[in-house]
């Protein structure tokens, strides 16, 4: 998951999607995030690369809907109901995950185990192995290149790009 | 002959040669006069405006001397002077000088009241002349006021002559030399009446002391204009402070000289008036001798609240604080003390000595504060302006304008609720202290030793000011009655102890000191220190009477007779003349008036330390408690080497107890279940089922905390910690947690309960949190520099148990390494380690990790940010 800004990636995506929970007076999904463009990448514990700074799942509230979800410690955000989450702010990422009106979260995400155990387990031929796994293409942002929002629009576009391993 | 003007205001100037200030006193029937008033308009420039005052033949020949009043319009300009020559028989003469109205309203209306009573058809010459333009006229305002007359018409009830009554507050001094002419800018309320008197016959005592405060007057008025100056031109916050110290003494300092200037002026008056209404019965002048009167050691106990105090939280209060000490006319202050939540007791080291205390004095404590994080650089332009000015105008212009510009007097509330501030602090752009807290001690005060007195507060917390003060103070109050160190009398005396043979007299030169008489053989003797041929104690149980005359000499003797174990011992002195044994007796008795006044002062001679004159900056310690002096500052610093060792070795035990973390993936991968495909559920719970922590795992469903034990055990390390941002930040070294390791004891690890906000903290907040973390000192807390674990560490790890498949993992994992050294280092261990099955579900972190996890987190200088959603 090396990531070169502007270059095509790929990466092996999970689709979650998480029904969130009345708590109070709040709609809870029951996860932190980290990271974001305006943040320190270097001290993100969960990324390998160093200037990785895309947003990541750092706690999971245990019971909590991220957690029925599958939703891990550590996943990397790439998508929150079709927003790219690759290239925001960290502010960006909470608005888009805590928008009142939205019920229901659809996040796509990435972990090195997800990744590690597709190529281990059905090498490099795509073999179907998850129905919600995917293999994810698009085109690694370039850092503070692009501005938030037309990403986002072409992150959207993407996710055609985007074909789900299917058996 | 009355001329009360209807718009009278404020101000004053007479010079001191005979006129004296007065309070308003007015009959209440006056006889109408004719009413010969000043020119309305104010006097051209190098002009003498002129007015005679005839007084009106009264209804009764005077036989005392009868106060009347004089309303002169006037300017509020200084440059004017007051001259007047007054009839010989003219006693009393009352003026009250006020800003008139500057355009022409006619003479007639201004006739509003005439009212008063003169001693004779004398005239009164009154002359206002002044020198030179002044330069801007029109910033002379006069303000509209009836005040003076309202005033004059309330205190109409007043007697004539009672002046007690009349000398109010509202008074003020005046001086012939040019800076005291500051004083011209009252307030409109405050009327200046001026009382004069023809008679200068034995004035000769009260004007000498009264050019001596008058000088002190210029002296301090001086050194307030130096203060203002310097005040202006600080550009350091402890300049300003100490400037604006300065000017806080200095101000009170001359009310302090205005004040008793009055009062020797009334006490003259009142003088002349016993002495004229010569029924007077004869009065008992008997006044106790001074003495000195010493605090030292002032000690002022604080009260922070136990999170500002041990936990160093909050935003970091500082003031500046100091104390004036007043004792009549003698004002002192204390050194200025940086107040912060460090200090337990604001400490004074000075020790101030007042050396014209009578028995009955009242030391006026006063503690001022300032806030010292105060924008006072942000004083109103026309004030700075004003200040501009002064300086490039010269003095006189600049202060003229800059009293114009003034708004009015300064606020009482700097004023220490003393007497209305007649005398208006020049205001200038500052600090500016206000008043704390005081106290007044007197002379059951005193002791020799160390005492709690009570405060009085009167800010309050939400002052900018505030200090936590406990309401209490402790000081040593000690007191050295002048009849206690000083000679009372001396001179030759024969002495015979009763009883004795008639024929022993012994002759000695005695000196009656404290409570002693001592009695050497020569007089040499007293200055060479040669102890006393013998003392005769002279106390309050000793009784001094003079004896029946001697038969055989025709002088009256003293009998001075003691108690000394039960048995009563008379020593008998006898004098070469009747008029000796007077001063003796007198002297006694004056002695004996000064014990009782004293008290007991006089029973024993209090030790005063003498300040020295000028200490050569003090190197105080810094104050503060123990708890502070157990900084760990730097990591150089042994005890931080300690800590480091410590925190390693937390580091270990983490990485340890992480050991058998299971990775459910790994395991999932090494059986290679092909299961798990088509499942509808999150393939994580549903892979964590082979897992073989998975017995381990929390139940999902479960919100509430009830059903989680290790979420309380989670909260408890919250509140241990207590720091709200504890979860928030994190920081590589301190997360412990890395991608691959999905495991179950995830949500025991590291997930809080706790809802909390992210926050933010600044560099500086973090490490005064920081620091005040290391102060307080808990078991938990360490200090620790901000660095990964260690790579020897990673070293020590072995390797040899490890399964091919996360052995690779582990060479993934390292080979993009740079990410957290423990990450790689957790993951490097597989699932089969032995300890796994304790391992993991008692993993939770310990306080003492968890705040070591803070304290790196918060000495990072970026943010990396957590929100949870």
């Amino acid at each position: 998951m090396a990531f070169v800004p502007g270059q095509p990636l790929t990466a092996v995506v999970q689709r979650i999607e998480i029904q969130k929970l009345q708590e109070r007076n709040n709609l809870i999904l029951g996860f932190s995030i980290g990271g974001g463009i305006d943040q320190d990448p270097g001290q993100n514990p969960f990324s390998e690369s160093k200037s990785d700074k895309g947003i990541y799942v750092t706690r999971i509230t245990p019971g909590g809907p991220a957690d029925v979800s599958g939703l891990m410690m550590g996943d990397k955000i790439m998508q929150v109901n079709g927003y790219d989450m690759t290239m925001v702010t960290h502010d960006y990422a909470r608005k888009k995950l805590t928008k009142k009106s939205e019920v229901v979260v659809r996040l796509l995400v990435t972990r090195k185990s997800l990744e590690q155990a597709v190529k281990q387990s059905m090498g490099p031929k795509l073999t179907p192995q998850f129905d919600n796994t995917a293999w994810w293409r698009g085109r690694h942002p370039h850092d503070g290149v692009r501005s938030t929002g037309r990403a986002s629009k072409e992150r959207r576009g993407e996710e055609r790009i985007c074909f789900f391993m299917t058996a | 002959m009355w001329g009360i003007v209807n718009k009278p205001v404020n101000m004053l100037l007479v010079s001191p040669d005979t006129w004296q200030i007065q309070a308003v006193s007015l009959p209440a029937a006056p006889p109408s006069p004719s009413l010969p008033l000043l020119p309305h308009a104010p006097p051209r420039c190098e002009e003498k405006v002129r007015c005679h005052i005839s007084m009106p033949i009264p209804s009764q020949p005077a036989t005392k001397p009868v106060p009347f009043t004089v309303v002169v319009p006037w300017l509020p300009d200084s440059s004017w002077s007051l001259r007047h020559s007054a009839a010989p028989s003219i006693h009393y003469c009352s003026l009250v000088l006020g800003v008139g109205e500057e355009d022409g309203k006619s003479v007639s209306k201004r006739e509003s009241s005439g009212r008063g009573l003169v001693v004779s058809n004398e005239q009164l010459d009154l002359s206002l002349t002044r020198a030179r333009l002044p330069r801007l006229p029109s910033l002379f305002i006069p303000p509209p006021s009836f005040a003076l007359l309202d005033m004059l018409t309330t205190s109409s009830s007043v007697s004539p002559l009672d002046t007690q009554n009349a000398l109010h507050p509202r008074c003020l001094s005046t001086h012939p030399s040019p800076c005291i002419r500051l004083l011209s800018s009252l307030s409109q309320s405050q009327a200046l009446i001026l009382s004069g008197t023809a008679d200068v016959s034995n004035t000769c005592h009260w004007r000498h002391h009264d050019s001596d405060i008058q000088k002190k007057i210029d002296h301090e008025i001086r050194m307030r204009d130096g203060a203002c100056k310097l005040l202006a031109a600080c550009s350091q916050r402890d300049q300003a402070l100490e400037a604006a110290k300065s000017l806080q003494t200095c101000s009170t300092r001359i009310m302090a000289y205005m004040s008793e200037l009055q009062r020797m002026k009334e006490a003259q008056v009142m003088q002349k008036v016993t002495r004229r209404s010569s029924d007077a019965g004869p009065m008992d002048d008997r006044l106790p001798c001074k003495g000195k009167v010493a605090i030292s050691d002032l000690r002022i106990p604080l009260m922070w609240k136990d999170t500002e105090y041990f936990k160093n939280k909050g935003e970091l209060h500082r003031c500046a604080v100091f104390c004036l000490l007043q004792l009549g006319g003698e004002i002192f202050d204390t050194d200025m003390v940086i107040v912060d939540r460090t200090l337990t007791d604001i400490c004074f080291d000075n020790t101030i000595v007042f050396s014209e205390a009578s028995p009955g004095f009242e030391l006026r404590l006063e503690l001022y504060s300032c806030c010292s994080e105060d924008d006072y650089s942000a004083g109103s332009t026309p004030r700075k302006l004003a200040s501009k000015l002064s300086s490039s105008l010269g003095r006189s212009a600049g202060k003229k304008l800059r009293a114009a510009m003034e708004p009015g007097p300064c606020s009482p509330v700097s004023n220490g609720g003393a007497s209305p501030l007649l005398l208006p602090v020049p205001s200038v752009p500052g600090p500016k202290y206000h008043l704390l807290a005081h106290t007044t001690l007197s002379l059951s005060h005193v002791q020799d030793s160390f005492r709690t007195q009570d405060l009085t507060i009167s800010g309050n917390e939400e002052s900018s000011y505030w200090v936590p003060l406990y309401g209490s103070m402790c000081c040593r109050l000690a007191a050295q009655p002048r009849c206690m160190t000083q000679q009372v009398m001396s001179g030759c005396l024969k002495v015979k102890q009763c009883g004795g043979d008639p024929q022993s007299w012994r002759k000695v030169y005695a000196v009656l000191k404290g409570t002693s008489l001592f009695c050497y053989h020569r007089q040499e003797d007293v200055e060479a220190n040669v102890e006393p041929a013998f003392t005769i104690a002279v106390n309050k149980e000793t009784r001094i009477r003079a004896s029946e005359k001697d038969p055989h000499s025709k002088v009256q003797n003293i009998c001075i007779s003691n108690q000394y174990g039960g048995e009563e011992v008379t020593h008998t002195l006898t004098t070469d003349s009747r008029e000796d044994t007077h001063r003796w007796m007198e002297a006694f008795w004056q002695h004996f008036y000064d014990m009782s006044q004293w008290k007991q002062c006089c029973d024993d001679l209090m030790k005063i330390e003498q300040p020295s004159p000028r200490k050569p900056a003090p190197v105080t310690p810094k104050q503060g408690s123990l708890y502070h002096e157990m900084v760990i500052e730097s990591s150089d610093d042994p005890s931080s080497t300690v800590s480091d060792i410590l925190a390693r070795r937390l580091q270990e035990l983490e990485l340890r107890s992480q050991l058998g973390t299971s990775n459910p993936w790994m395991s999932l991968f090494e059986e290679n279940n092909p299961k798990s495909a088509g499942r509808p559920r999150p393939c994580t719970s549903r892979l964590s089922g082979h897992s073989p922590c998975s017995p381990r795992r929390l139940p999902r469903s479960p919100m509430s905390p009830h059903r989680c034990p290790q979420l309380g055990l989670l909260s408890s390390d919250v509140s241990l910690t207590s720091d709200s941002d504890s979860h928030c930040s994190t920081s590589p070294c301190s997360q412990h947690h890395g991608w691959p390791e999905p495991s179950s004891n995830f949500s025991l690890m590291s997930s809080s309960p706790s809802r909390l906000r992210p926050r933010t903290l600044s560099l500086d907040a973090k490490l005064s949190t920081l620091r005040g973390r290391g102060f307080g000192g808990g078991g938990g807390t360490f200090h620790c520099p901000c660095q990964p674990a260690p790579s020897s560490l990673l070293a020590a790890i072995p390797i040899s148990a490890r399964s091919p498949l996360s052995q690779r993992s582990t060479q993934t994992t390292l080979s993009c390494s740079s990410s957290t050294s423990s990450n790689s280092s957790t993951n490097s261990e597989s699932s089969h380690s032995p300890e796994s099955s304790e391992g993991v579900p008692f993993s939770r972190p310990s306080p003492a990790r968890r705040s070591l996890r803070n304290l790196r987190a918060r000495l990072d200088p970026r943010n990396w940010l957590q929100s949870q959603v």
